[in-house]
């Protein structure tokens, strides 16, 4: 079934909180810098990170998020956090992620949400967003120009260009 | 489907030489990607219906059902 267009998740994606060129080189370094760029850009908390990593490192030793065709997911719920906060991020080398299909991760995806439903968060939406998420991930073309992005914001734009296809 | 069910029928399908495809709502995905199965509209109550093809065939298939039946292991 087709995503809702109308839902414009791309605009949960901003500029400041993607990194078109992540510089880890572990997955631990990854979610390290993209969490401290959720920080920097003032949409995470500095007191919330340690508990978003201690979240994101648990979920990683449950079962890669690695979801397959160099792509990651990772996302978790954050005690005390009041609405959905994401994160796009590019790695033009690849990272190694454990992945489902052994393919290192050049696109990431970092989704943290509330602990509880709540005014800016709907459990049921937020599947939907996971599922469109999963829709443009699946898009050969949005993984390759994702990877060659130079800006933040090219990087971001795809989402909306891509989501209307 | 939530990640981590698509990765525990994902790991197994490719754990087993055979194809899988899995219905669900009028929907057919690949079983071998993760991506694929998390499109799928399979909320609490939803029927999965796999379709493997192949050497490890059954053996696939009664994994998953034995999957499903445990609630993928997520019951608290």
């Amino acid at each position: 079934m087709p995503v809702s267009r109308d839902q414009a998740f791309w605009k949960l994606f901003k500029v400041k909180t993607s990194l078109f060129d992540l510089k880890a080189e572990t997955k631990e370094g990854a979610l390290e810098e993209i969490v401290a760029n959720l920080v920097k850009a003032g949409e995470l908390e500095q007191q919330h990170t340690k508990a978003v990593l201690g979240a994101l490192t648990e979920r990683e030793n449950l079962a890669s998020t690695g979801v397959g065709q160099n792509v990651a997911i990772p996302h978790v719920k954050v005690p005390g956090l009041d609405r959905v906060v994401t994160s796009l991020c590019a790695h033009k080398e690849g990272l190694e992620w454990a992945a489902v299909d052994g393919e290192p991760v050049h696109v990431c995806f970092l989704v943290l949400r509330p602990e509880e439903p709540g005014e800016d968060h709907d459990p049921e939406r937020h599947l939907e967003l996971m599922r469109w998420i999963s829709e443009l991930a699946r898009n050969r073309d949005f993984r390759r120009f994702a990877v060659q992005s130079r800006t933040r914001r090219e990087l971001v734009d795809l989402l909306k260009e891509m989501s209307n296809r | 489907m939530h990640a981590r069910p698509c990765h525990q029928i994902v790991s197994a399908a490719l754990a087993h030489d055979c194809q899988l495809r899995i219905r669900c709502g009028g929907a057919e995905v690949n079983g071998r990607s993760i991506l694929e199965l998390m499109t799928l509209q399979a909320g609490p109550g939803a029927v999965l219906e796999f379709l493997a093809q192949g050497r490890e065939a059954r053996s696939l298939v009664e994994h998953l059902v034995s999957l499903v039946e445990r609630g993928f292991e997520e019951r608290t």
